[in-house]
């Protein structure tokens, strides 16, 4: 049986009717693949491309898949210094 | 060298005093013409999970007093000035999409298929053939063939998910973005971009949607800036 279900639970306990926006946002983390889908495949682009860094290595941003990869060897090398943070799987 | 993060109206408030983004850097706005850009000095490093995670805080606090067009990560300026020409040349543009835009924010739902593949098999790899062996070779492609022939046919799968979902919000008449991420399986991806005082009605549009949609599992996310309505 499907279900729908929040970036976190608790965004389904909120009163139907929203006060503020601080209601709205709360401090719900996004998932991993929601935040990396958005900032870097969408978004205003200003320039033609968005060169970025991984790990010491310049990559032009390709596609998001390319970039998951990256980031998940960029995880391995980076290791303590991610300690902690969610993974997405 | 410096950071962006998204731009606003000028009339809308600026950042909080003391925020600070991305390696711990001061947010400053820079404005012309009515327009402001939200910018913090850069270490012009790559996207670890730390920076994407203050890059959209700052762009979160942003969306609490009203919807900015959020800039892709790692959008780098090289001065103060090169920022503020990049608002000129696109200052219609960005001002009409800002008015559109101002109460409106965007809501994300995945759409995961439920059902997955079979104990042992695994679609990424090919089936040993059970009829009569035929050269290696051509066994190696035919197996290639069936692969690929599953996984297009997983992404129609997903496409066709994700456009019977959307027909589902027809009534609301909201923008929509739709998109199928790559994967085992794939997962389609849809955007909304909804008014902020109907998001208690979205939500239960989606609960009434996700108990409806045999075969799939609906997350939601958000709300986000307008991400995917915006080039």
């Amino acid at each position: 049986m499907s279900d729908a279900r929040a970036g976190s639970p608790a965004a389904w306990d909120r009163p139907p009717e929203l006060e503020t926006w601080a209601d709205v946002l709360g401090d719900d983390a996004p998932s991993l693949a929601e935040l990396v889908n958005r900032l870097l495949d969408r978004g205003v682009v200003i320039s033609g491309d968005v060169t970025i860094s991984i790990a010491g290595i310049d990559l032009v941003y390709l596609g998001l898949n390319a970039v998951l990869t990256s980031v998940a060897t960029a995880r391995k090398q980076l290791g303590p210094s991610l300690a902690g943070e969610p993974v997405e799987e | 060298m410096l950071h962006g993060y998204c731009i606003r109206l000028a009339e809308h408030p600026p950042p909080d005093a003391g925020l600070s983004g991305v390696d711990g850097k001061p947010v400053a706005p820079l404005e012309r013409g009515g327009l402001v850009i939200w910018v913090s000095a850069s270490t012009a490093t790559g996207p670890s999970m730390i920076r994407l995670r203050e890059h959209e805080r700052i762009v979160r606090s942003a969306l609490r007093s009203a919807t900015p067009l959020p800039l892709r990560f790692g959008t780098v300026f090289s001065d103060e000035r090169d920022a503020l020409d990049t608002l000129d040349a696109r200052h219609q543009e960005f001002e009409r999409l800002l008015r559109e835009m101002s109460d409106r924010v965007e809501m994300g739902l995945r759409i995961i298929p439920l059902e997955e593949p079979g104990p042992g098999e695994r679609v990424d790899e090919p089936r040993r053939s059970t009829t009569s062996p035929g050269s290696p070779g051509r066994e190696y492609l035919e197996a290639r063939r069936r692969v690929l022939a599953d996984r297009s046919a997983e992404m129609e799968t997903a496409r066709a998910l994700v456009d019977q979902v959307d027909r589902s919000f027809e009534d609301l008449g909201l923008p929509s973005v739709r998109s199928v991420l790559r994967g085992s399986p794939p997962v389609g991806s849809l955007a909304h971009l909804v008014q902020r005082r109907s998001l208690s009605a979205y939500h239960r549009r989606v609960e009434q949607v996700a108990r409806g949609a045999g075969g799939a599992r609906i997350e939601v996310s958000g709300p986000w800036a307008p991400y995917s309505f915006v080039r």
